[in-house]
């Protein structure tokens, strides 16, 4: 079974109205950063985009501006959480604790694809997009103050 | 399987008692007891994660005291995931909200650890006993959440630890961790509630457990991919029904259903047949037990539609209240609801604490249910009457189209309430002639007003209001972290804290929403729960911003408050004004001992925003006067309950700390 038959309808609805949201791939920031995300997300990082809607957006924001029960996954408060880490680190985060209501639900290749739309959307540039996990590992975290 | 408790005994007279702010008397009557201690006679143990089932957080310990309070040291450190873990499994990578707060029983410290898994410790020395080991070695089974506690049950040589992790309900032998095999399928009972789309069950808080029943609530109930269902479209969902298993073989005995069944005259106050469809409700705090009635506590919180109630017209009992079941049976007992209608999220996440008071010369077995409204419901446990006047008042009407608000509301008479209700030019920040104007300013673009001020639509037309200024807010003054009594004096401790939170609807736009109005996509604030601040991030009223109140219990009256943690004293625009302590706005949890009031800075491991980043501090203030006795530096923030117990002669504190760049651990703390 794909990934799509198993999101009920009126999700794919709300994943529709999400993504036009979040056109041309986040609308968290600035004109230009929304260019940079599109820039650096690659086919992984789109995927990631249509599971994050699905499986993240209810509780961390269509816009990864958090919500009152999480924390915001761009922004200030992000970055410095995860500056110096490996991408490796917020993948293992994520596939060992979300979604919060069933905890390791997640495939490791959705956590990959989630992982890598939240990096670019934070303004992470890959020359090449990792393909695999393992891939994460030499991927470090940093951004310019 | 299951057994339907009867729903509503004598529920004819109670509906009108209960909307009135009565309950109905029923004859107290014990769950039958096995042998094992009760959990609520001090003995220098900590048999439950909230002190004992009563959840007063209090221990008669007095070797840490006043005079000595300043000698406090680090005793261990333990982290939050047992390194056999993670180095089975180096994809294993915790939240740092560590919620577990241990038990101490017999020397042994009991938790759940960063993802759920229980792990018994030396209480004196913090160094590893057991750790339950995942079902299957895989990093599906092993990941998880962490879980606030777990409780313990006992017949003779029997001895075992009960605990929730993920969609399941386990049992462990107390000696070794392993399972006990004999409950449910090879020592776990699955949890699922068989909801239409298969939303998964989850539950923070653990179990409960009295005489021989395992008592749960959940924090799931919506559909799947939903979150935590405070906001979204969708009318229909699932409530999260109250269950009790046996807990010798793990079969289930019964469900209580918190939305009452057909025939029962509560369904009444579901208009358009909501009781049909609607979900939520479910307990997010801590149940407790009275162990010698049998009865367990049970807080309830708001139905689907957290914001917008146009589809349940009527006070949607019991939605947002307190019910208090035999635990034995399921049945209900009685019940009280704090909000009517409630379209604020004012649930009630606070543990319902068990203490007994003097009111007039009478001797009061009480209950205090502390609200996110900042008021704190204290009712005859036995009966569920109010031990004062809860008296129904006006309160302002909903502009929203289709909402229903409900006329009245009700007010207790005492004790006042804790922390700031409502909102008036009068309440906002003055330090300075421009944070005065600047704080004016905005909030002349929201409605505001008094408590149960309801949520407006925000307007697109050029100067309209951007929605409505609820103070308090969603995220509760008070919460799960919130409360603490003291048998020997009738005090109870609140620690709350102070945010103005902007809350908009909006029609739905979602073509499949079957809400007409839903919570605003682009709420001012939204990403940091709706709090509202100045452009430099001060908060928009006059401090304190988190406070300890001490309420005197016998005489339903105000002690004192301090506020709790320096605040903004040393932001940029405050600090040459050399202001006292302004108060943290954090997840507190306070402990009472036999002279002291501890209270730590919470870390920002808690929902990843509320607390302190770095180092934090564990405060000693003087339970009767408020005053400030000592500060000791911990690690990182708490993230659970505070715990104290004697090993080997030494008072230990232990704390439950977490923040993104410290991770996870517990700390003990004892005089060096």
């Amino acid at each position: 079974m794909s990934l799509l038959d198993r999101i009920p309808h009126w999700r794919l609805v709300k994943m529709a109205t999400v993504l036009t949201a979040l056109s041309p791939l986040v609308g968290a920031a600035s004109p230009e950063s929304n260019a940079a995300a599109r820039d650096a997300a690659g086919p992984l990082a789109q995927q990631g985009a249509i599971l994050y809607a699905v499986k993240c957006a209810s509780c961390h924001g269509t816009r990864l501006e958090g919500g009152q029960h999480a924390p915001p996954l761009t922004g200030a408060a992000f970055r410095e959480s995860w500056n110096q880490k490996t991408a490796r680190n917020f993948y293992s985060r994520v596939l060992s604790t979300m979604p919060v209501n069933d905890p390791g639900s997640l495939a490791p290749e959705e956590v990959l694809r989630i992982t890598l739309f939240c990096l670019a959307t934070n303004g992470m540039k890959f020359n090449d997009e990792p393909a695999n996990v393992a891939a994460l590992n030499k991927l470090k975290l940093q951004w310019d103050k | 399987m299951r057994k339907a408790a009867d729903p509503r005994p004598m529920v004819a007279l109670c509906l009108a008692l209960t909307l009135s702010g009565a309950a109905q008397a029923q004859a107290p009557r014990s769950a039958t007891p096995s042998q094992a201690p009760r959990s609520d006679v001090p003995d220098g143990q900590w048999r439950y994660f909230g002190g004992s089932k009563r959840f007063e957080r209090y221990s008669p310990l007095r070797q840490i005291d006043r005079g000595n309070v300043n000698r406090l040291a680090v005793a261990w450190v333990r982290p939050g995931l047992d390194a056999t873990l993670t180095e089975q499994f180096p994809d294993l990578v915790p939240s740092s909200y560590l919620r577990g707060t241990p038990m101490m029983i017999d020397g042994v410290l009991y938790v759940p650890n960063a993802v759920g898994l229980i792990e018994a410790s030396a209480a004196a020395t913090g160094k590893t006993l057991w750790v339950q080991q995942p079902f299957k070695p895989t990093l599906r089974e092993v990941a998880g959440q962490s879980v606030r506690g777990a409780d313990s049950w006992q017949d003779g040589p029997d001895r075992r630890i009960i605990a929730v992790r993920g969609q399941y309900l386990y049992e462990l032998e107390r000696a070794t961790g392993k399972p006990v095999r004999g409950f449910g399928e090879e020592g776990r009972v699955l949890l699922d509630r068989g909801t239409p789309d298969g939303a998964p069950y989850f539950n923070f808080n653990g179990p409960i457990v009295v005489g021989d029943v395992i008592v749960l609530g959940g924090n799931g109930g919506g559909r799947v991919g939903e979150g935590f269902g405070d906001s979204g479209a969708i009318k229909e969902a699932v409530p999260e029904d109250i269950r009790g298993y046996d807990v010798r073989s793990g079969r289930q005995l019964w469900t209580f259903h918190i939305i009452p069944g057909k025939g029962a005259p509560e369904r009444q106050s579901w208009g358009e047949g909501s009781a049909d469809y609607v979900g939520h409700m479910g307990a997010w705090g801590p149940l407790t037990a009275d162990e010698s009635l049998g009865y367990v506590y049970v807080p309830l919180t708001t139905p689907t539609g957290s914001y917008y109630g146009g589809h349940r017209p009527g006070n949607n009992l019991y939605s947002t209240s307190l019910v208090c079941l035999d635990a034995h049976t399921g049945k209900w007992v009685w019940g009280f609801q704090t909000v009517h209608h409630d379209i604020w999220d004012y649930d009630n996440a606070s543990p319902p604490i068990l203490g007994d008071i003097t009111v007039g010369g009478r001797r009061i077995k009480a209950v205090m249910e502390a609200n996110k409204n900042a008021f704190l419901y204290v009712l005859d446990r036995v009966t569920g009457k109010p031990v004062w006047p809860i008296v129904e008042r006006p309160v302002p009407q909903s502009s929203v189209p289709g909402e229903h608000t409900a006329a009245t509301q009700p007010f207790p008479t005492k004790p006042p309430a804790f922390d700031r209700q409502g909102l008036t030019p009068e309440d906002l920040i003055d330090f300075t002639p421009q944070l005065k104007r600047e704080a004016l300013e905005i909030v002349s673009h929201y409605e505001y007003g008094p408590l149960f001020t309801p949520p407006s639509v925000a307007s697109p037309a050029p100067g309209g209001k951007k929605g409505t200024l609820t103070v308090p807010s969603s995220l509760g003054a008070a919460v799960w972290n919130t409360g603490a009594f003291d048998p020997q004096t009738g005090i109870y401790y609140a620690t709350s804290t102070t945010f103005v939170e902007a809350i908009a609807v909006e029609k739905s736009k979602d073509p499949q929403a079957t809400m007409q109005y839903q919570y605003a996509e682009g709420t001012p604030g939204a990403g940091g729960g709706g709090v509202i601040t100045t452009k430099d991030g001060l908060p928009l009223v006059k401090p304190p911003y988190g406070r300890i109140t001490a309420l005197d219990l016998n005489k339903g009256e105000k002690l004192w408050t301090v506020a709790n943690g320096d605040g903004p004293r040393e932001h940029p625009l405050l600090k040459s004004l050399h202001l006292p302590p302004l108060g943290s706005p954090n997840r507190s949890v306070p402990l009472v001992t036999g002279t002291l009031l501890f209270v730590a800075d919470s870390g920002n491991g808690v929902m990843g925003h509320m607390g302190v980043s770095g180092p934090a501090k564990l405060r000693a203030f003087d339970k009767k006067t408020g005053e400030l006795v000592s500060e000791t530096e911990i690690p990182a923030g708490a993230t659970g309950g505070l715990v104290t117990y004697e090993a080997q002669g030494k008072q230990y504190i232990v704390v439950p700390i977490g923040s993104e760049k410290y991770g996870t651990g517990w700390v003990a703390l004892a005089l060096k």
